[in-house]
């Protein structure tokens, strides 16, 4: 049985650029990037270079960048620490119904400490609601977080339009960019983006390293106390040869982005054109173009999500139901719930994600599984009625 | 991720599809909130004599009612009572535990359809009785208050659905012997239809197609 891994949205493989690029720090430059002697000088100069890159190629200062343990961490302490720091000017944070759960969550907990916080409404395409934005903006408003892409169906939102309302009315504007990042050029300055999470695993870095931008004109507090670890922001030992590889992937990604999306693209419309043709009654979710191209969020009604994704599996064919994060339990996605589908099509929905490393002849193998098992399943379903969705192959 | 006994029943599942003409139909749970199971049973004598499913849900919710219907296949109606969690466990191993559920729903789902036969023997009794004349002995209040249950009326129009097509499909079927079969029925003793067993028999002398075989089956067995 042969991997067919298309969940590129979940995780990436390591690259053998970065692979190679972190091996030696574990070894050979294995000090502490703290540490005074030559040893940890080195390391220090080697993570210094890769906050260096990824600094170029968001187009913010080195010292605007603070490295985390991944993208929770980094979405946590933008939102808590923002926040808090802020808490003289108000108490009152906006952000919207599809965001990941790291954002989603901090929120609830602040909302537990006293805080007051607006989740804004979606389309049927999940961009947010704009007049609901400008209406819930009052004037302890300190914090706007929105996601840039959505990880369960890759609408990109108007980034900068967000940013614009936010500065006119003195609104720290986050945004959390782990999937955007790894699929479009950012560039904070322009865009008018305060603060950033970003992640390395879904670049083709490794797992376990993130990095939080903050402009330097905003306050934030810590969310980890400790030693003087990037300039006492982040306490803890620097993950450096995580961070190495991330600096490394972000360099390679600069470098390919464009051929990578170019390819990408070329799949993801040929596995959308081949679903439409092969399979009724779909419907896809999220927004059709302004989304990221390795995203193709399907509903297959009649068909229970969890079901097929272990039929799937059993052939070798990863995908998931909604995110990876709430694979693992019975919940339905928020995500797909916000953008107003019928109940029974949240529990059909599956995600499938593209990356550099699949190939056409892999998505003619998924569309050929997905045919059987789809009619597998839909025969012994008690719900489907076809021409449910109107939709009929081609 | 799941067991290997779960995947390889959801893999090929026993039972799966839908009886025409049963003799009780069961369906829990619902669209809107989660998974839904469909049961189709033919009872002859007392016995299941077939059973059949239908599930949206996870693997192991199709396993656990694809189990259901094995396990009550062959079985009396006294005997399904008994059916406890371990019997399904024996077939499908443990469980996660946040799949419990499927094996609740499953044992529901048996019980539902049992229920839904009772029902229709009752709606069958009555109407019998109101053609004869006959005082039944059965408390009315009771009877009426099935009548008002959501799920009775959905099995009504399921009900007629088969009727229906039941009508098309028998249509080559030599009527005359059929008739002549009711007619026997009907002038079976009026004392007889308050007591249980007779009416069982009785029963499943009335509705047993007269092509009884498994060839009728609406749906595809993907057995």
């Amino acid at each position: 049985m042969t991997t067919i891994y298309l969940d590129s949205t979940a995780t990436t493989p390591v690259s053998k650029e970065v692979l190679s690029a972190m091996l030696p720090v574990m070894t050979e430059n294995y000090g502490n990037n703290s540490s005074r002697h030559h040893v940890g000088r080195k390391a220090s100069a080697l993570v210094e270079n890769a906050r260096d890159t990824i600094a170029k190629a968001i187009n913010c200062q080195s010292s605007e960048i603070y490295f985390t343990s991944g993208g929770t961490e980094a979405n946590n302490w933008a939102i808590r620490g923002i926040a808090h720091a802020n808490l003289r000017k108000g108490n009152h944070i906006i952000t919207s119904k599809i965001e990941h759960h790291s954002v989603l969550e901090a929120c609830h907990q602040l909302e537990r400490e006293g805080f007051e916080v607006t989740y804004l409404d979606v389309d049927e395409h999940g961009l947010i609601n704009f007049p609901q934005l400008l209406h819930s903006i009052r004037p302890t408003t300190t914090l706007i977080s929105i996601v840039g892409a959505n990880n369960e169906i890759g609408t990109v939102q108007y980034i900068k339009a967000i940013a614009q309302t936010a500065h006119e009315k003195g609104i720290i504007f986050h945004v959390d960019a782990v999937q955007l990042f790894a699929h479009m050029d950012i560039d904070v300055e322009e865009l008018g983006i305060d603060a950033m999470s970003i992640s390395a695993h879904k670049l083709y870095g490794p797992k376990g390293v993130g990095a939080l931008y903050v402009n330097n004109d905003i306050m934030f507090d810590n969310l980890l106390y400790g030693g003087q670890q990037e300039r006492a922001k982040r306490p803890g030992t620097v993950n450096v040869a995580g961070v190495v590889g991330f600096g490394k992937a972000v360099e390679v990604l600069g470098r390919d982005l464009h051929t990578n999306e170019y390819k990408i693209r070329k799949l993801r419309d040929y596995f959308k054109a081949q679903l439409v043709h092969d399979i009724e009654d779909i419907a896809f979710n999220g927004h059709q173009s302004q989304c990221l191209n390795s995203i193709v969020s399907v509903s297959f009604a009649g068909v229970d999500g969890e079901a097929l994704m272990t039929m799937l599996d059993l052939n070798g064919i990863c995908v998931s139901t909604g995110s990876a994060c709430s694979s693992s339990s019975h919940l339905d996605s928020h995500v797909i719930m916000a953008l107003g589908r019928e109940n029974h099509l949240v529990k059909s929905t599956i995600r499938f994600s593209f990356g550099i490393y699949n190939t056409f002849e892999e998505i003619d193998a998924t569309i050929t599984a997905l045919v059987e098992f789809v009619n597998k399943l839909r025969a012994i379903s008690p719900t489907y009625k076809k021409g449910v969705l109107c939709t009929t192959k081609k | 991720m799941y067991n290997q006994k779960i995947i390889d029943i959801f893999q090929n599942p026993k039972g799966a599809g839908k009886l025409s003409k049963p003799d009780g139909i069961g369906k829990v749970g619902n669209e809107r909130c989660g998974d839904v199971m469909e049961m189709t049973i033919r009872v002859i004598d007392g016995r299941i004599k077939d059973a059949k499913f239908q599930t949206f849900g996870s693997a192991p919710a199709i396993a656990c009612s694809s189990v259901a219907t094995q396990l009550i296949k062959g079985k009396t109606i006294d005997e399904i009572k008994l059916i406890r969690d371990a019997d399904f466990i024996e077939y499908i191993g443990e469980l996660p535990d946040d799949k419990h559920y499927c094996l609740l729903m499953a044992e529901e789902l048996i019980h539902a359809a049992v229920e839904n036969y009772y029902l229709k023997l009752e709606k069958a009794e009555r109407k019998h009785a109101k053609k004869h004349g006959i005082t039944l002995t059965h408390d009315d209040d009771e009877v009426e208050e099935h009548d008002e249950l959501e799920s009775y009326e959905e099995y009504e129009t399921i009900d007629e659905e088969a009727d229906e097509e039941a009508q098309t499909e028998d249509a080559d079927e030599d009527v005359e012997e059929m008739e002549e079969e009711i007619e026997e029925l009907e002038d079976t003793p009026s004392a007889s239809i308050n007591s249980q067993p007779t009416l069982v028999s009785t029963h499943s002398q009335r509705f047993a197609p007269i092509d009884d075989d498994d060839d009728d089956d609406l749906f595809l067995d993907i057995d």
